[in-house]
């Protein structure tokens, strides 16, 4: 597949947001559960945080669009399309957002504001599965049709929200004990994040295709080549399934994105957040300085990480066009022609 | 319920891309408005075709066989696009099982183009649309045409006569009866889409060719090349059909 730059922001970006705002929440309840609430400035820049990376996502999503203004007559297929319904899930996420950071703001009862922040915990995460299942519910791309796909973008966007909260915490100089609870939390689901990330990777590398070129055509014989695409040159389906760039560097990216999503991260945190569980609880600049720095690395650790989702997809009707992985042999006619070898002298 | 479709005998077949040519022709002219081409004259053409040929070869030399595929929307009865499509732009029609893009309503997400996997959506880059095959929805009720040329434009200018247009759902319509006696197949059958058009087998053609006939030269030796290999230049000499 070809990688849809908007759709990898919107996914990395509206997810942070989703996972920042899931763990503010979090930490305004434990705030409330252990007497020591949360700091007002917490509150409202994370929700003007979250709000502000959920709708630079969505921006970018219609840049994918050619037809925006259309987008209105998405609300009536929420039943069958898993596009229909996270196309309304994100506004619905955005207003708990703005309704949640507006009760902080004047100072409004904590019940009802942690109520507001409850459902939109629940529409977010509604909105990771909506966003995830968009691709897993694809199974013509047998790397995508798999429940690893949401549970990837949940854990990925909860660790790197997570990572935006922990630095908020770190920053404002949150409450002591919210602040530990966090920590060990993130700590948590990056780890587990990283398992996941390496056990979906493991999944992709002995992966079984049922569609072969000869369910295709109906042509039951192993040897099947390309002669003619029928065009002289490339079209939407094959400029959109069939991506070949940086194929070369695909493994440099993998291992970046696993060094920038999770090492890097894991090991800043252990660095950074280890004084606290030692009773320390006084923040220095460069506390939130590394933290910012651990937000950082992970959102460009993600967005590698959701790059090489979309080029590592093999799309069925790469059959037609002798582009799927297990293809025959190339044949050496085509290729040397493709070379342009030069004509034999004679 | 009827279900128009296409039945195309590879057998018959011989890649002229006559019917892909008419399909343009008549869907830039018809109902639907133009099919734009960008760099038509240059030297990277694209543009949006409902229907394309590709041509394999089956069989490893001598014993190869050509095969000319034209591939258009198969409109399917359980269409994977029809369900993903978030505004109901992609939609199959309860009349005739013909399965349509209302251009009006399309957004341009491309998500129904993932969830086909025969790669018969072609986005219109001008337009900002997804557009496919209508199965010539504009000329196959079309009362200003005479009755006989009511028919998609792909069929009419088959010079073999390898489309056959009809409901495949009425055991006495052309399209079934080529189905039952050709043994007509479909496409991907276990990609749970259950596509309506259907596919003729290709039988073997057999030439005869003795083995004096088959000379292998090594490169350097030849006079006249077809084709710039640089591996070893295969020529068979008076290919005699039917020996």
């Amino acid at each position: 597949m070809s990688p849809e730059y908007s759709i990898i922001l919107l996914t990395v970006f509206a997810g942070a947001g989703q996972g920042l705002f899931a763990c503010l929440v979090a930490g305004d309840a434990l705030g409330f559960i252990t007497g020591s609430p949360m700091d007002i400035n917490i509150m409202l820049t994370g929700a003007a945080v979250s709000l502000g990376m959920t709708i630079a996502g969505v921006g970018s999503s219609f840049l994918h669009l050619t037809h925006p203004e259309r987008g209105i007559k998405t609300i009536n297929q929420w039943k069958k399309s898993w596009l229909s319904l996270e196309a309304i899930l994100l506004p619905v996420f955005m207003g708990f957002v703005a309704f949640y950071g507006i009760l902080a703001y004047y100072g409004a009862d904590t019940s009802l504001r942690l109520a507001v922040g409850g459902l939109g915990v629940v529409s977010a995460m509604a909105l990771y599965l909506a966003s995830g299942m968009i691709y897993a519910a694809v199974p013509y791309i047998k790397e995508w049709s798999t429940p690893y796909t949401p549970i990837n973008f949940t854990m990925i966007g909860l660790a790197s929200g997570g990572a935006l909260q922990v630095g908020l915490l770190r920053f404002f100089n949150g409450p002591h004990i919210t602040s530990l609870v966090m920590i060990a939390g993130l700590f948590a689901v990056t780890f587990t994040a990283m398992v996941i990330k390496l056990a979906y990777y493991l999944r992709n590398r002995r992966l079984y295709q049922p569609l072969t070129i000869q369910s295709a055509l109906g042509i039951n014989h192993p040897d099947i080549v390309l002669m003619d695409m029928g065009t002289g040159y490339m079209h939407y389906n094959t400029k959109e399934y069939d991506y070949k760039g940086y194929q070369n560097s695909r493994g440099t990216i993998r291992i970046a994105s696993i060094a920038l999503l999770f090492i890097l991260p894991l090991a800043l945190m252990t660095f950074d957040y280890m004084p606290l569980f030692n009773g320390d609880s006084a923040v220095a600049v460069g506390g939130g300085v590394l933290a910012l720095i651990t937000a950082v690395s992970m959102i460009a650790g993600a967005l590698m990480e959701r790059w090489l989702f979309f080029v590592d997809g093999s799309h069925a009707q790469n059959l037609y066009y002798g582009g799927s992985k297990d293809f025959a042999a190339p044949n050496p006619i085509l290729q040397a022609s493709k070379k342009g070898a030069p004509l034999p002298p004679g | 319920m009827k279900q128009l479709a296409l039945v195309i005998d590879l057998y018959k077949c011989v890649g002229c891309h006559a019917c892909a040519v008419n399909c343009k022709s008549w869907n830039s002219t018809g109902q639907f408005g133009p099919l734009k081409d960008h760099d038509p004259y240059g030297k990277e053409p694209t543009g949006v075709w409902f229907n394309r040929v590709q041509t394999y070869e089956v069989g490893s030399f001598p014993d190869t066989q050509v095969i000319n595929f034209p591939k258009s929307c198969m409109h399917c009865a359980d269409a994977p696009c029809v369900s993903v499509c978030p505004t109901n732009a992609s939609f199959k029609r309860e009349e005739d099982g013909i399965v349509l893009v209302n251009y009006d309503d399309c957004i341009g997400c491309k998500y129904c183009s993932w969830a086909c996997p025969y790669g018969c959506r072609e986005f219109d880059e001008f337009e900002g649309v997804m557009k496919k095959c209508t199965l010539c929805v504009d000329r196959i009720y079309n009362t200003d045409l005479p009755e006989d040329e009511r028919q998609p434009a792909c069929v009419l200018s088959c010079p073999t006569r390898a489309r056959v247009f009809g409901d495949i759902n009425d055991p006495q319509s052309e399209a079934s009866k080529a189905i039952s006696k050709g043994m007509g197949y479909k496409l991907m059958p276990d990609s749970g889409a259950n596509p309506s058009n259907h596919y003729l087998p290709h039988r073997k053609v057999s030439v005869k060719v003795d083995d004096d006939e088959i000379t292998v030269k090594k490169q350097g030796a030849i006079k006249a090349v077809r084709r710039k290999v640089d591996v070893e230049e295969v020529v068979i000499e008076d290919f005699g059909i039917g020996g």
